[in-house]
């Protein structure tokens, strides 16, 4: 398998990377899978994994004279930083299953995703500068934001990888599985709780955390504010209410 | 009806308890009102050199009383109390240092109030969540712009969108406290902290903590600038 595979089930869209380096072939077909932003239907969470036993995306055999394929097409203009882009941009919450390595522009993915899942021994490397190259699709600036300035120093300057234990650790993943196969099934529970949840109230959650990180605390409590009445008008939040005053689980749909 | 915080001044530190014991303290108009008054006493009254919000019986707090919630008579309404009962507001504008002492369910808007303080002290015992999604909801009192400030985007995006609770353990891990005592000593522990706080010159405390809240926000030249603008009233 070289293409990515994609599937829809309970509102999560799945969608299997072949654990090959991101290049800009699978980099175009990637992008193709994502929901455009007029598309209602779209799925409310996503969740990138890979084949369990071998790579999420790595970097490939270098060659003496060429830079990895992991790397090679990572420069700010190209298909590899449009698809990563798009991908931080959707509005659906979305799901790294880092069941093994993730380097370079592989590396990047993951990271502008809103959570990652990850394998004990899985490694988050980022070799840029040790090739003489900047990250060039968001991971100088998702870094330093998601796990602060030192640690990201020494992950993109340095050059040091970040096994699944340290990303527990460092904010970076929500949990991390003895095994590989572990962390493809916790991936998926996870969506899958994600997917049974209000997509209108994730896609609020994730716009105020997102949008109110670059605000002045004063301006995003303001458009939490707004955002949390907006959503008393749902019928999820009633449903929400509902089922909790009477114990059950609730059933949401999104409106 | 019993008061829906108890309050009182001891030396020079202020304690401000939910006092909900039959309802878990979860957080109701009553006791807004009452903590919008209370943080009102404690910026303006003279002694009080730091304050302290904690939970009176078994449990800091399980967040917003859910009974009362609809009783708004319109979304608009809603919206115009939040802001004229601007507890939130209040608690941030507090020109003394507040601590949280947290113990047992730290949930939801009560938990959202301790993020919006300078320290938190956890129990043992603690369980920290912010299960707002869970009800198709999102936090209302600051949790989704806390909690990324506090424990950062990676800590603060797990918790807020999968909802799931934290033992206090985990919370010192992820960043969202930054002390885990033993039960027995938790109020014995906030009230060092707070009266270490209260001994402190205050000009020069509340120079510093405005400098790292507000330098947050803003570029680093940005905030460099301001710490030396704070720093010049005090040292002039």
């Amino acid at each position: 398998m070289t293409e990515p595979a994609a599937r829809i089930e309970r509102g999560v869209l799945y969608i299997t990377l072949p654990g090959t380096p991101l290049d800009s072939v699978l980099a175009t077909a990637l992008h193709r899978l994502f929901p455009g932003p007029d598309d209602l239907s779209a799925a409310s969470v996503i969740l990138l994994d890979a084949p369990p036993h071998g790579e999420f995306a790595g970097l490939g055999a270098a060659t003496a004279d060429a830079l990895p394929p992991g790397l090679r097409d990572g420069g700010p203009d190209g298909a590899v930083a449009r698809c990563i882009e798009a991908l931080a941009s959707l509005e659906s919450i979305t799901i790294a299953s880092l069941s093994g390595d993730a380097r370079g522009c592989g590396a990047e993915l993951a990271l502008a995703c809103d959570l990652r899942v990850a394998a004990r021994t899985a490694r988050l490397g980022f070799p840029h500068v040790a090739y003489g190259r900047v990250p060039a699709a968001g991971a100088t600036q998702r870094l330093p934001r998601l796990m602060g300035p030192g640690p990201a120093f020494r992950a993109l300057v340095l050059g040091e990888e970040i096994d699944g234990d340290e990303m527990v650790r460092l904010g970076l993943a929500v949990r991390a599985t003895p095994t590989a196969q572990a962390a493809a099934e916790e991936a998926k529970a996870l969506a899958g709780r994600l997917g049974d949840q209000s997509a209108t109230a994730l896609r609020a959650c994730k716009e105020a955390i997102n949008v109110g990180v670059d605000l002045s605390l004063r301006d995003g409590l303001r458009l939490e504010a707004d955002l949390a009445v907006l959503l008393q008008t749902t019928h999820d939040r009633a449903e929400g209410l509902r089922a909790f005053l009477e114990k059950r689980p609730p059933r949401f749909t999104g409106e | 009806m019993a008061a829906p915080i108890s309050i009182r001044l001891e030396g020079s530190v202020l304690w401000i308890g939910f006092n909900r014991l039959e309802r878990y303290n979860a957080y109701n108009l009553a006791m807004r009102d009452a903590l919008y008054e209370a943080f009102g006493l404690a910026a303006e009254h003279p002694d009080v050199g730091a304050v302290i919000v904690y939970g009176e019986g078994d449990h800091y707090s399980v967040g917003a009383d859910l009974t009362e919630f609809g009783t708004a008579p319109s979304q608009q309404v809603a919206r115009r109390v939040r802001f004229a009962r601007d507890v939130w507001g209040r608690v941030l504008d507090c020109p003394r240092p507040i601590i949280a002492a947290l113990h047992g369910y730290c949930l939801g808007s009560g938990l959202e109030l301790a993020l919006l303080c300078d320290q938190r002290i956890a129990a043992d015992d603690a369980v920290l969540g912010l299960p707002e999604i869970n009800l198709g909801m999102i936090p209302a009192a600051g949790g989704t712009q806390s909690a990324p400030r506090v424990a950062g985007l990676g800590h603060a995006s797990a918790l807020l969108l999968t909802g799931e609770r934290i033992s206090a353990g985990e919370a010192m891990r992820h960043r969202l406290v930054e002390e885990v005592v033993p039960r027995a000593q938790l109020r014995l522990r906030a009230g060092e902290i707070a009266e270490h706080c209260a001994r402190l010159a205050p000009d020069a405390a509340l120079a510093t903590r405005d400098a790292l809240r507000r330098g947050l926000d803003l570029p680093l030249a940005a905030g460099l600038a301001l710490e030396r603008r704070l720093a010049r009233r005090v040292w002039e």
